[in-house]
């Protein structure tokens, strides 16, 4: 895939929104047991026993890979992080976690990040095309 | 600052204050101790060795349990604190061999009781209850060393069985380089190491909580979640047929279905029990509450030392049901990094070496040293790592706002 330039200032928004959430963002995947309670709260899950629905999956290789690179992620790393968070989650904040993470919130996050990069679900089939 | 975060910081306040007392009353318990023992080495020697013989004295509790006490937690005492027997005029007279070279004898219970020894063999005068004199609160001095010397080399040779030759006895030489290791590391691990370990705990808790504090603000009482209408009809179809107890069951199982206990109740049990023995296995272990006593004299609630072995084993198999179904199930696999590992790793080593301690597998004293370091390293990890969702879970849980939150859930990231 053919790398975009990317605007200076869309990775300052970028960065101003993982910035904004940071906190919430270090230490939740910090104290992350990865302990895989949370994949049976998610319907995604349940419904296709596919291992990277599970929620704090999706978390961990969607914002969490934003912050650890600040926003700088290639084209087709985006693309996956829009997979995860929109076509395998529909923030339906359903997903339970044992510690108390709030997914929802994480994934919510990645959406933000991923929108400033132009990379969002989209509903017409031109681009799927 | 809110009323909120005052009290979050009046808590840790208090946290840090117990624990430094502690640390304070340890400290001074140490220098007390050390300053009325000459050889300090020999003291500690003498410390490990009661250490060591109760965890393993009651394994074979058949032939030492004192009739009508039988449910009684024994209470361990030291039996052979080397100074008791060495008086100064002993020292200059050179009978006994000078401090720094003097070999140690190290006794254990458990080698005695499992061999069939009573009590009252040795604690000639009777035994209440799990309470005996030792030897040197009657025989003074050198008297003692003769006593005991008779006693124990007579006893073996009629038995046919223990050493009966002087270094077979006195094996423990404080000079040589594994001795220091074994017995200076010991002082270490009991003394300073083991406060570092609380204090880093301490201070990585209250970190974390200041850092919890910081990213989050105030917020008010989260306003009940909107609940799905449950009209009359509703609850009246699900409850036909059922009597009151019946009723109240099915609102139980109900509920259970909606907690992670349904959702996956072979997880939610067992990571709840090997959270539960965690906590429960170390603390509540009489060889622990022995050490404890002997530093804050503070008598501890404990468990038999049977049942903590087998809780033990329990733990070590829930870590291993861990570890296998983190290598097998495909969402676990999907998540696991080398961390996870590692730290399962760090968990289990202190269960793993207190059992082969309480066993007596491989060396004792080197398992003993091993089981006390890494049980340290624990402690101290704890903020800093995965173990980390210790202090995350009273957080989130409780403080922050969310679906899952109890009281008071009234601060937002």
């Amino acid at each position: 895939m053919k790398e975009r330039m990317v605007d200076p200032r869309t990775l300052d928004r970028i960065a101003r929104i993982v910035e904004k959430k940071e906190g919430m963002i270090r230490l939740s995947l910090q104290a992350c047991a990865h302990c895989s309670l949370c994949a049976e709260s998610c319907f995604k899950y349940t419904q296709s026993g596919d291992p990277t629905c599970t929620p704090s999956y999706k978390a961990i290789n969607s914002i969490g890979t934003i912050w650890k690179k600040k926003g700088v992620l290639s084209d087709a790393e985006y693309e996956r992080i829009r997979e995860l968070a929109w076509d395998k989650c529909v923030l339906c904040m359903r997903c339970y976690c044992p510690i108390g993470i709030s997914v929802p919130s994480l994934i919510a996050a990645a959406r933000s990040a991923c929108r400033e990069r132009g990379v969002q679900r989209w509903y017409t089939t031109r681009r799927n095309a | 600052m809110t009323f909120r975060t005052n009290r979050i910081a009046l808590g840790t306040l208090a946290f840090l204050l117990l624990f430094g007392t502690i640390g304070a009353c340890a400290e001074s318990a140490d220098a007390a101790s050390s300053a009325s023992t000459a050889p300090a080495v020999a003291t500690d020697s003498t410390a490990a060795a009661s250490a060591a013989s109760a965890t393993t004295a009651p394994a074979s509790s058949a032939p030492v349990k004192p009739s009508g006490h039988a449910s009684k937690t024994p209470v361990w005492t030291r039996v052979h604190r080397v100074d008791d027997f060495v008086t100064d005029a002993d020292r200059r007279a050179g009978v006994i061999l000078s401090d720094s070279d003097a070999p140690i004898v190290v006794f254990s219970h458990g080698a005695h009781t499992s061999a069939g020894v009573t009590c009252e063999q040795c604690h000639h005068t009777g035994v209440k209850g799990w309470e005996a004199p030792a030897c040197a609160t009657c025989h003074k001095g050198k008297a003692a060393v003769e006593v005991m010397h008779e006693a124990c080399i007579t006893c073996h040779e009629s038995r046919g069985k223990g050493p009966v030759t002087c270094n077979a006895c006195h094996t423990a030489r404080q000079t040589s380089v594994a001795g220091i290791v074994r017995f200076q590391l010991f002082d270490l691990l009991r003394g300073p190491l083991f406060i570092a370990a609380w204090v880093i705990f301490a201070l990585g808790f209250a970190w974390r909580i200041f850092q919890f504090t910081r990213m989050t603000r105030r917020v008010g009482a989260a306003p009940p979640m909107p609940r799905p209408v449950q009209t009359a009809e509703d609850t009246s179809f699900l409850m036909k047929g059922r009597s009151g107890i019946g009723r109240v069951l099915f609102r139980i199982r109900r509920w259970v279905k909606s907690t992670v206990f349904g959702r996956n109740p072979v997880m939610g049990v067992v990571s709840l029990v090997f959270h539960l023995l965690l906590v429960a296995a170390p603390f509540f272990l009489p060889a622990h509450a022995l050490l404890f006593r002997e530093s804050f004299h503070w008598n501890l609630p404990t468990l038999p030392e049977q049942l903590v072995d087998e809780l033990t084993l329990a733990l070590l198999a829930i870590g291993v049901f861990f570890l296998v179904r983190r290598l097998v199930l495909p969402r676990v696999r999907a998540l696991t990094t080398v961390r996870d590992y590692l730290v399962l790793l760090l968990v289990a080593a202190p269960f793993v070496t207190a059992y082969m301690a309480y066993h007596q597998w491989l060396d004792y004293r080197t398992v003993l040293a091993t089981h006390m370091m890494v049980g340290e390293i624990v402690i101290a990890a704890i903020p800093f790592t995965k173990l980390g969702h210790m202090p995350f879970l009273l957080f989130s849980r409780f403080f922050a706002s969310g679906e899952y939150s109890w009281k008071p859930g009234n601060r937002r990231w």
